[in-house]
């Protein structure tokens, strides 16, 4: 088999078109020698390459959109009749097509550069009925006959279109966007690394239509139209215009004022408008995609490749999917307490770490009482007040690193200082168990984003400091009610507290029993950890 | 008193969050290794899919972070060959296990260069007719197949399937004249 042939066969397997014959050549070629594999390795980068540009890229949806509105209603022409006649099967079928020397054009840019005819028929005769073509448009296969003008006439008219063809030029160059000019600025940063890692982008760095890939942290850019987007990393992203963005992986929220109503973001599998809102959007490496919205509405779109669209509304407080496969779930569900989206660069200098069974709310919970919020094999932790000036010496606290439990009893570090400023977050374990299952626990970790001053663990404290540390609309346990804190032996069962060395971590085994509910006395686990508070400040990564 | 189990000391084991990262970075080539197989693009999805779900399930096999790419691959390896050997797929095979091997080696060589061809391939399908990026996009973006292109077209499928070989020939050609210039 020569080379030529391999590369037909190898092409025709890609585009899942090969005969049964042809894969048995096929077969045995590559079977031949490990460099045909590799030969055919080299070809395949080039398919999958072109499938993850075009599908991930503005040639995937973007490109989708601008066909289907294409539409023979339009009246836009797509001739590629006319390309496809420039290859003959009868020439060499491996040799390479000429690429144009001209200079680069933006893929996003290309899907502006549609040729527009009228939508006029250029004839009103039966000869020329317009045909539909692959693109679902009209086209004309038959040259309308003129009759023949004076030699001067025509001299006259060719003169005259170039003349029009060169002001269509220049109206055609002056409508295009400028795809080297900035659509948006970096307003702020936490932490944010860019791909490279070298990158030093100082706030109000402008960003040009491109991709762009983080590595961890968060930044907040804002578009020219006025849309604030938070970026939280890793995620990969392009930015399409002053008013579109394509988010390929990753997590972003995105805030909308009036003058950016249609924000759009499109992602491999569903595309989201907003339409006057706030709300977060997060690709999963499949490319699942998820869209919360916290005020307003968007349109969510599924993508299904050659088949249609499909689309949800999305409300205030409601959350909905598209799957890996372009179709968008039906059943949409409220946001839980517990979602994965900080929403503003603000939030995200409080964000937590957690591990093991315990999840972050960071909807805080309306009430933490009694039988308000009992969970099944896992506890909460929540944000409570922020920069609290304590006005006097806060005791009771556990602040040095190491395990305190019944067999390590060290309950004592030193008091937090009056004047210290701190941030609160309350962990709270109730479980939903029944007088037949005695016994319930839960093992946890969270990461704080500061050091911890403080980890008010004692019974007592807690509700002592329930009125500093506490949210306005969280309704807390009181006195007569119910026993919280950590237990030594003593209680509703044991507990375990660790705080790790890097003073900003701890790890909880919590245990509740009922023995305690038998004797009408209620029980459950609480800790109150209070951290450095330490405003943002937005420097440049 | 005493400090808690500090995991990083073993070799062996990585976070989650180390996981999502790394997978982050290698899905795409782990995809393109499946679809460079599965020809069926909602097949070669299924398939990653699952590697991503086993990946997450034996957190106890996670190997050290230098072998994370190759462990992946081989699980890719491993779907693709059991969705062969599912009967009611049907696919045409063209591959024996050496050869599935031999690939999963050299996508994992290819690895560092990755996001290189994906830029010299943007590049160079900047420079292809706005018509011939209408034709990749009816075979990648709608995933018609050559022969459903042209029966819409009212051409023959050979002419498609030339087209189309034409095209990706220029855009090899392309690509490594642009890696070699950025050499």
């Amino acid at each position: 088999m020569t080379k030529e042939q391999a590369i037909q066969l190898i092409y025709a397997y890609l585009d899942d078109s090969l005969s049964e014959q042809d894969a048995a050549r096929l077969r045995d070629w590559l079977a031949e020698s490990p460099d045909h594999v590799t030969f055919y390795g080299e070809l395949s980068l080039v398919h999958t390459g072109i499938h993850r540009v075009l599908e991930v890229r503005d040639l995937g949806h973007s490109m989708h959109t601008l066909l289907k509105a294409e539409d023979s209603a339009t009246g836009d022409v797509v001739d590629l009749e006319s390309v496809l006649a420039q290859y003959s099967p009868e020439q060499n079928p491996t040799d390479p097509i000429p690429l144009r020397d001209l200079p680069e054009i933006d893929a996003a840019a290309a899907r502006k550069n549609v040729k527009r005819r009228p939508a006029a028929r250029p004839a009103d005769d039966e000869d020329n009925e317009p045909v539909v073509n692959m693109f679902g448009v009209r086209v004309y296969r038959k040259t309308v006959e003129r009759t023949a003008a004076p030699r001067s006439t025509r001299r006259f008219m060719a003169a005259a279109v170039v003349l029009l063809a060169v002001l269509a030029g220049v109206w055609w160059v002056n409508q295009l966007p400028a795809w080297d000019q900035p659509v948006a600025t970096l307003q702020g940063n936490n932490g944010l690394v860019w791909e490279d890692g070298g990158t030093q982008w100082p706030l109000n760095s402008r960003l040009k239509p491109g991709r762009y890939t983080t590595t961890a942290g968060f930044g907040e850019i804002v578009f020219d139209r006025g849309a604030t987007v938070l970026l939280q990393g890793p995620c990969e992203f392009i930015i399409a215009n002053d008013n579109e963005l394509t988010l390929t992986s990753g997590k972003i929220a995105a805030q909308i004022t009036p003058s950016a109503v249609n924000f759009t973001v499109n992602t491999p599998r569903a595309k989201v408008v907003d339409l006057g809102t706030e709300f977060c959007v997060a690709v999963a490496p499949n490319g699942t995609t998820l869209t919360a919205v916290f005020d307003g509405t968007v349109d969510l779109a599924g993508f299904k490749g050659a088949k249609d669209h499909n689309n949800v509304l999305l409300g205030a407080g409601w959350q909905g999917t598209v799957d890996h496969k372009g179709r968008v779930e039906p059943a949409t569900t409220q946001i839980p307490p517990d979602h994965a989206f900080t929403r503003s660069l603000a939030e995200s200098h409080h964000e937590l770490a957690v591990d093991g069974q315990v999840k972050w709310y960071r909807r805080p919970p309306a009430n933490v009482r009694l039988d308000a919020l009992k969970t099944k094999g896992y506890a909460v932790v929540f944000a409570e007040r922020r920069g609290v000036v304590l006005d006097e010496v806060f005791e009771n606290v556990l602040v040095d690193a190491g395990t305190y439990g019944e067999e390590d009893l060290h309950w004592y570090s030193e008091p937090i200082p009056k004047g210290t400023v701190v941030d609160s977050y309350l962990v709270h374990y109730e479980p939903d168990i029944t007088l037949d299952e005695p016994t319930a626990s839960v093992s946890l970790t969270i990461a704080f984003p500061r050091p911890i001053r403080g980890v008010v663990w004692h019974n007592k404290s807690l509700f002592a400091s329930d009125g500093r540390f506490g949210l306005p609309r969280t309704e807390y346990p009181t006195w007569d009610s119910q026993v919280r804190g950590i237990d030594t032996g003593i209680g509703d069962g044991t507990d375990d507290l660790i705080i790790h060395p890097d003073g900003r971590t701890i790890t909880l085994h919590l245990e509740v029993n009922n023995n305690a509910r038998r004797n009408n006395v209620i029980f459950c686990d609480q800790v109150r950890v209070l951290i450095e508070s330490d405003p943002p400040s937005n420097e440049g990564s | 008193m005493h400090g808690p189990p500090d995991n990083r000391e073993n070799a062996n084991w990585m976070d989650t969050e180390s996981v999502a990262r790394r997978w982050t970075k290698v899905y795409p080539t782990v995809l393109a290794y499946v679809r460079s197989m599965v020809s069926r693009h909602e097949d070669a999805e299924d398939i990653v899919q699952q590697v991503a779900l086993a990946i997450l399930a034996d957190d106890a096999e996670r190997p050290a972070v230098h072998h994370f790419n190759a462990w992946v691959l081989g699980i890719a390896r491993n779907k693709v060959l059991q969705y062969w050997r599912d009967d009611k797929y049907k696919r045409v095979v063209v591959f024996n296990s050496e050869a599935v091997d031999r690939l999963a080696a050299f996508y994992l060589d290819n690895l560092p260069k990755h996001s290189r061809v994906t830029e010299a391939l943007e590049h160079c399908l900047a420079r292809l007719t706005q018509r011939a990026r209408h034709l990749l996009e009816l075979r990648y973006v709608r995933d018609m197949k050559p022969q459903a292109i042209g029966e819409r077209m009212n051409l023959s499928s050979r002419g498609i399937s030339v087209t189309l070989c034409r095209i990706r020939e220029s855009l090899r050609t392309c690509i490594g004249q642009r890696m070699q210039q950025a050499d």
